[in-house]
């Protein structure tokens, strides 16, 4: 049985696998100032919040107890917090975060509104500073802000990373 | 039915240790990966990782944080009205899948609220450590807990 030819070289095959292996931005490829929109966003579910309350052994009843969360300010049950700070996290990863060597702090957290069951979370991002570091990494200190599917930001953030600069010969990311 | 502390219990200086610790698991990380939607390969991809400083997958930096604060609610915010937001949250070395994560807090700072008469803010730090005692995490939040005599 014979092969069937590719039409491009095996160079350029390479080169679309390197780019496509792209997650996450390395210290040159992140200008302070430059703003992210991540996508795509999560709905977070009953179900999500009460496995992640738990599985975090937080057992607040606010999270887990309809009836006592029923008596309460917003009379239902709200997200945990933690929830939506690694989620906001987790959707900037692949334009932020997917190079990072080390997560040094996070600062600023603020819960700017509640968080209820099928809400929709969308992140944005943008660089606020940068700092080189001798050995081939840098530090990156990035803002986010979460955002439920009516645009009404839920939480604002920043944290600081370790990240490194791009090796020598590897290609640039495609954006 | 003690549940996390009134207004009135919470004492400048104080340091409440939380019991139990949580051993954090290969499972546990890969999943609280994906979950989150981090699709980090340092958290999800063994061979990735060995090529890192690490030399090996630790564990994330949400998963611990998350726990910490999880661990701490009992015996700090286990009533609150609301969680106002974290100062600082601030990651001293790696945890790694195998190792068990314990926490204590100290209350900073508590003052009345201003508006409202049945509640206060309290302002505590939480320190998270691993099975050898070394101090992984440092974490700084406030919350409004309520007054017992406004019940």
């Amino acid at each position: 049985m014979q092969r069937r030819k590719s039409k491009s070289s095996p160079v350029a095959g390479l080169a679309h696998l390197v780019l496509s292996m792209g997650y996450g931005r390395y210290f040159d490829e992140l200008e302070v100032g430059r703003q992210f929109r991540h996508w795509p966003g999560r709905t977070i579910t009953e179900f999500d919040d009460t496995l992640f309350s738990l599985m975090s052994m937080n057992q607040h009843p606010v999270h887990i107890d309809e009836h006592y969360a029923g008596e309460t300010q917003h009379a239902r049950r709200l997200v945990v917090g933690p929830l939506v700070i690694s989620l906001a996290i987790g959707l900037s990863q692949a334009d932020v975060g997917g190079r990072v060597l080390e997560t040094l702090n996070y600062s600023e957290i603020r819960h700017l509104a509640p968080v209820f069951h099928g809400d929709t979370v969308y992140a944005e991002s943008s660089i606020v500073s940068k700092q080189e570091l001798p050995d081939g990494r840098g530090i990156v200190i990035v803002a986010t802000t979460a955002l439920n599917q009516r645009g009404e930001a839920i939480l604002s953030m920043q944290r600081k990373l370790v990240i490194p600069k791009r090796p020598e010969g590897e290609a640039p990311c495609a954006s | 039915m003690s549940f996390g502390r009134y207004y009135e219990e919470f004492e400048t200086g104080a340091v409440y240790p939380h019991w139990p610790g949580r051993t954090i698991t290969e499972h546990d990380n890969t999943w609280f990966a994906l979950l989150t939607m981090n699709q980090h390969p340092l958290y999800i991809d063994e061979y990735y990782a060995r090529q890192q400083p690490l030399g090996r997958r630790p564990a994330i930096d949400t998963l611990v944080f998350s726990l910490a604060v999880g661990m701490s609610v009992a015996d700090t915010s286990g009533k609150t009205i609301a969680n106002l937001g974290y100062e600082s949250v601030v990651f001293e070395r790696p945890l790694f899948p195998g190792d068990s994560l314990y926490a204590e807090s100290e209350v900073l700072e508590k003052r009345e609220s201003a508006s409202k008469p049945d509640r206060g803010v309290v302002a505590i730090e939480t320190r998270a450590y691993n099975q050898n005692r070394e101090r992984v995490l440092v974490l700084r939040r406030s919350f409004l807990a309520p007054k017992k005599s406004s019940e």
